[in-house]
């Protein structure tokens, strides 16, 4: 919110702080009324002044250029070249002295210009900002008191503050909201308020009656006739003081409306009094589907819980939000009616939400509007549209206020206070500060009955009142300490350690961490994923139906994630065409699904491998790069204590994501129960997106691995006899999976197998077509003994008995 | 003796010898040991001579040949590791590597900056012994508002645009509904943090519509603004460094009375003035105040047996800070240059 420093001067005085606004500035930003910025536009026209041309001749070395001799008061004369051709002798003229910085940050400086000496420029109001084109410089009124600054004399020297007032401060939404806070912050009176309106014999209720049927939504409705205005442009000084606070002037009426509205904070509306049919206003419900017109023409349908502002036929106001197109002020308007409510701050918040119409007046009654300031600022409006307009306004107003708002008294105790600042609040400061704050004050021997103003919606409790103590007293002299604890041992919320255990092993493996948002577009995740069955089929949480957002920012975050793959694969091929070739990131986070109508959460983590790490120099052999992926998710496993888990194929290719390839693919069981993928990437997606290298992706459910967790940790003794390593070779069918075969061997080697590595895998000339050979060690230790060599020869004779029998594999 | 033997073995001995020093690879030098001193070797041949020999001539012939095939191995010895060294000294000089080449890397992975800040925190108040909490995305709109004493149709909702999954349900403005799950599930004395996602309907250079909160609150039975005046004091501190000033702004949110925004002098300026801080010397970093008793009203926590204080960050804006990240939007990207930054 704009406030200027000027109109606040009318009613308290700040005058000190005219030439230093900064200092105000950060008194109210102490104080809980933030300022955001400080527009000071005298500084803007520093060393600008009026000045007067005595001789105009012409540059002895440029025709087109003028030399000039301007005084600017007390016998100082500058030499100035000017370029332009409108100007001649005895001509008022704003001068740009050396020292000033126009818009733009435009340095005047002393210069030669074509070899003689400028002292200075003559401005045209383009070059000064106040204008977008400009024809020549600017020509004062021969009244223009030479030498006076051009800030002043153009009326440019006020000060704007852009304020955050809190939703608790409605009571800061005007100009003298604010200087009444002033005044209680400096300690500091408010200027007495003038009324200087007269009223004719005429009675404002022979002309239009009232009815309000809502009085709960409407406590308060008070309305004035005035007859016989001339709607016009509004003098200089009110539209200047509207766009000074950022309101455009529309007419002498509307703009006196707003110009009341920014001075005392309520809002007021001015209906046609000719357009009010029946001459009757009635304040009620609107009825279901009932069509309203705003001023500014939209037509919208009312839903029957808005509260209305009606003639006899029709509505024709908005309470509080806007004014219906059917009864506004225009040209041709003679006799009005001046409204001054106090609308129920929620209902006006509903119905202005409900439709989207966001204006001052709503934005004010929304946060609430002083109900005993009512009917002061209707008579202040009445006063400035008799003088602005003419006319006369009539007697016997309306105020329909059946049940005066009151506030409750507080019950505090000044030790309260002190307990809940941490230091002692003194007696005699609190009760000075309550009546600064316009609080009736009662009691006495450190306790109080304090009843706020009606104008302070957020004075409630006696903590509210702690908060004014405190805030009065500055929040800087609020002493440091530490809070004395009961001792309370809790533990860590158990997902989000183990999500740092996990992040710190695998970013071991060489992964960084990201963060996607949790929504992606519902589209797209439908496309890249291929539906849900891929992810199911994984032992993943999904859910047929995706949770989407119902007001998304745009369509590419429309529903929540089901997976964390979209967004990775999106990071890398950003990263890619940034000529990250390769990258390995994960992601820990939740993803979402319904089951029926609760939204569930299921915590996941994704891992993406691109491209080889070897060094460009020293060549390494190159693995499938969804090998490494692997590895990570299996240090992952161990390091979470699970060593009881296999990696199947899947029954059939279609159980494959879309993004995956369907050849290079596997489910990870732990101890019997799906709990993700691994894979490589579709070739066709990375063709697509041009990435150019290999890609490879596993994802993962966290809920279930983090079932049990922490596994706790056994020991087993260690075997202090030799190792016995046997290797073999063994052909088999292509469609062999390894997995299988080592599963096998351990079975049967189980009391003194300790490992079966493979060290070949062989495919080629050598063998059948569609045959591979496997090369595996074996180890071999016993715990209790050296290990008879006839041991080792009869049970690897049954581990290649079995493999015979069960995979038709031959020894080679 | 005969003449001839005699000269034979003077002859393979001084041959022997030569050829020995002269070889130049081991396997030369093994090949000429075998050539003189093998089972058919000179030497051996030379012996067979010894059967024709008259009888009391052997023992001094045996002798004499004795004599040379241990000096001979000797020569090989030495021939021999003399060769070895020098062939050492070769592969020596033939291995050297340049070191200056790049390394072979195989680095571990960073931490992204929003975790590592949201784990900097965790750590610092776990020393003032907060245990951490973490809650729902999607919340009910009880306890993203409600509980919190913002009420439907009250302008303080207007102060966070809010995503919503239906009538009822929002995502999470903010970090504080983990505050009211922790009260209705936990019996005070508590010293809670919250953390993680939060959404709202906001995107520009400043704004991400999906950002992270941390949040703490403190709950016992006797705690004042001074309180939690020296615990923001102290964190700031430790996650800033030392020499950094907090201010305290009286402001406005329901669920706290009294509030307070805080501040912290800039730390790129040290408060003199810069774009970072708009050339205020100060930045705004969150929001605190003690807890409204209208919370605890709504979570059934017997105020004023019980009482506390509350405040929350924004971790990006908390980074932002620390470590002078110039653009917000960055921190989604998960540019690899970017978060390779933050290795730990």
């Amino acid at each position: 919110m704009k406030i200027s420093l000027k109109w606040l001067q009318d009613f308290v005085d700040v005058s000190e702080f005219l030439k230093k606004p900064d200092e105000l500035g950060e008194l109210l930003t102490r104080a809980g009324l933030e300022v955001e910025e400080t527009i000071n536009r005298a500084k803007d026209y520093e060393a600008v002044v009026v000045g007067l041309i005595l001789e105009k001749d012409k540059h002895p070395d440029a025709d087109k250029l003028s030399l000039c001799r301007v005084t600017t008061g007390e016998g100082v004369v500058h030499q100035i070249v000017c370029g332009a051709q409108n100007h001649k002798t005895n001509d008022r003229v704003i001068v740009a002295l050396p020292g000033a910085v126009l818009p733009g940050n435009f340095v005047i400086k002393k210069a030669k210009v074509r070899g003689v000496e400028s002292g200075g420029m003559l401005c045209s109001y383009k070059e000064l900002g106040l204008a977008n084109e400009s024809d020549g410089i600017a020509i004062l009124n021969p009244a223009a008191p030479i030498g006076q600054p051009f800030a002043e004399y153009g009326g440019y020297d006020d000060v704007i503050f852009e304020l955050k007032v809190t939703p608790n401060r409605a009571d800061c939404l005007s100009h003298y909201g604010l200087a009444r806070e002033i005044a209680c912050i400096l300690g500091r009176e408010l200027k007495p308020l003038e009324s200087r309106l007269s009223l004719s014999d005429s009675s404002t209720k022979k002309q239009i009656s009232l009815e309000v049927k809502n009085s709960e939504l409407c406590p308060r409705y008070a309305g004035r006739f005035v007859s016989g205005v001339t709607v016009k442009e509004s003098p200089e000084w009110l539209k200047k003081r509207l766009e000074g606070v950022g309101l455009n002037p529309i007419n002498n009426i509307v703009d006196v409306t707003n110009y009341v509205m920014m001075e005392f904070g309520q809002p007021l509306h001015a209906f046609d009094a000719k357009l009010i049919e029946g001459r009757k206003i009635v304040v009620a419900a609107a009825g279901v589907s009932e069509k309203f017109k705003t001023l500014d023409g939209t037509e919208l349908n009312l839903q029957g819980s808005e509260l209305m502002i009606r003639d006899s036929q029709r509505p024709i106001a908005m309470a509080g939000v806007v004014g219906g197109q059917n009864s506004g002020v225009n040209a041709e308007t003679t006799d009005i009616f001046i409204e001054a409510a106090y609308f129920l701050p929620m209902s006006v918040r509903k119905t202005s939400r409900t439709h989207g119409i966001e204006t001052d007046s709503a934005y004010r009654f929304s946060r609430g509007v002083d109900p005993q300031g009512v009917v002061r600022a209707m008579d202040r409006a009445a006063d400035l549209i008799v003088q602005l307009a003419g006319g006369s306004a009539y007697g016997d107003h309306h105020d329909y206020y059946p049940n005066p708002v009151k506030k409750t008294a507080i019950e505090i105790s000044v030790k309260m206070v002190s307990d809940r600042l941490g230091y002692e609040a003194e007696e005699q400061k609190f009760v000075g500060f309550m009546r600064r704050l316009g609080c009736e004050v009662s009691g006495g021997s450190g306790k109080y009955s304090v009843l706020p103003p009606t104008f302070r919606f957020d004075l409630e409790q006696d903590m509210d009142l702690v908060e004014e103590y405190a805030r009065l007293h500055g929040y800087e002299n609020i002493p440091e300490s530490l809070p004395v604890f009961l001792a309370s041992p809790a533990f860590h919320d158990k997902t989000f350690m183990l999500n740092m255990k996990l992040g710190q092993t695998l970013r071991g493996q060489g992964y960084s961490q990201a963060f996607n948002y949790s929504f992606v577009s519902g589209h797209g995740q439908r496309k890249f994923l291929g539906g849900v069955e891929g992810l199911k089929a994984a032992g993943l949480a999904v859910s047929e139906e995706g949770i989407k957002v119902m007001n998304p920012l745009n369509e590419e975050m429309d529903i929540m994630r089901c997976s964390l793959a979209m967004g990775l694969f999106k990071n890398l091929t950003m990263n890619f065409n940034y000529g990250n070739h390769q990258g390995r990131l994960y992601e820990v986070g939740p993803c979402f699904y319904k089951v029926e109508s609760d939204y569930k959460e299921t915590n996941r983590t994704g891992i993406m491998a691109w491209g080889h790490l070897s060094q460009l120099w020293s060549k390494t052999a190159e693995h499938p790069l969804v090998f490494e992926v692997k590895a990570a998710v299996e240090v992952l496993l161990r390091s979470l204590n699970i060593s009881s888990f296999n990696w199947v194929s899947p029954q059939s290719r279609s159980e494959a994501p879309a993004f995956l390839h369907s050849g290079q693919f596997a489910h990870l069981l732990v101890e019997g129960k799906k709990v993700g993928y691994l894979g490589t990437l579709h070739p066709v997606l990375l063709e697509e997106h041009k990435v150019r290298v290999p890609v490879a992706f596993a994802e993962l459910d966290l809920d279930q691995l983090y079932k049990g967790q922490p596994r706790s940790y056994r020991f087993e003794s260690l075997s202090k006899f030799p190792a016995v390593e046997r290797d073999f070779a063994f052909v088999m069918k292509k469609s062999t999976k390894v997995g299988e075969l080592i599963k096998e061997i351990r079975k049967i080697g189980t009391g003194i197998l300790t490992k079966a590595d493979i060290f070949d895998v062989y495919e080629g000339d050598k063998l059948e077509k569609g045959q591979k050979s496997v090369a595996i060690r074996l180890t071999f230790q016993d715990k209790n003994a050296t290990l008879q060599d006839q041991q080792v020869v009869d049970v690897s004779q049954k581990i290649v008995e079995s493999l015979k029998k069960q995979f038709g594999v031959a020894l080679r | 003796m005969k003449p001839m033997s005699q000269t034979k073995l003077d002859e393979i001995k001084s041959t022997a010898s030569a050829q020995f020093k002269a070889a130049t690879s081991s396997k030369s030098l093994y090949d000429l040991k075998v050539q003189f001193l093998g089972k058919s070797g000179a030497l051996t041949e030379v012996m067979k001579e010894m059967a024709n020999l008259p009888k009391e001539e052997k023992p001094l012939f045996g002798k004499k040949v004795n004599e040379i095939k241990n000096f001979l191995e000797q020569v090989y010895v030495e021939a021999e590791e003399a060769l070895k060294k020098a062939e050492m000294n070769e592969r020596l000089a033939t291995e050297e590597l340049d070191l200056t080449l790049p390394a072979y890397v195989r680095q571990a992975g960073s931490e992204h900056p929003v975790y590592k800040v949201i784990e900097e925190i965790f750590t610092i108040m776990a020393r003032l012994g907060y245990s951490v909490r973490t809650g729902p995305l999607i919340e009910k709109d009880y306890y993203n508002f409600e509980a919190l004493n913002i009420p439907a149709d009250h302008p303080a909702r207007d102060m966070q645009d809010t995503f919503f999954i239906d009538q009822h349900h929002v995502l999470r403005t903010h970090t504080s509904p983990i505050q009211i799950h922790s009260l209705e599930n936990e019996k005070p004395p508590l010293r809670i943090i919250g953390t993680g996602p939060v959404f709202r309907c906001d995107s520009d250079i400043s704004h991400l519509p999906n950002f992270h909160q941390i949040e703490g609150m403190c709950v016992d039975q006797k705690v004042s603004m001074a309180d939690l005046k020296g615990t923001i004091s102290f964190f700031v501190r430790e996650f800033f460094g030392p020499g950094l000033k907090t201010r305290f702004r009286p402001s406005f949110f329901p669920f706290t009375e009294p509030s307070a925004e805080v501040d912290c002098s800039c730390p790129i300026c040290k408060g003199k003035g810069c774009s970072l801080c708009k050339h205020t010397g100060w930045i705004e970093i969150g929001g605190c105040g003690l807890i409204n008793p209208k919370v605890f009203y709504n979570a059934k926590i017997s105020y004023p047996e019980w009482q506390g204080f509350a405040f929350g960050f924004g971790i990006e804006r908390m980074g932002i800070i620390k470590y002078g990240i110039d653009d917000i939007r960055l921190f989604p990207e998960n540019d690899v240059r970017f978060v390779r930054q933050f290795l730990s």
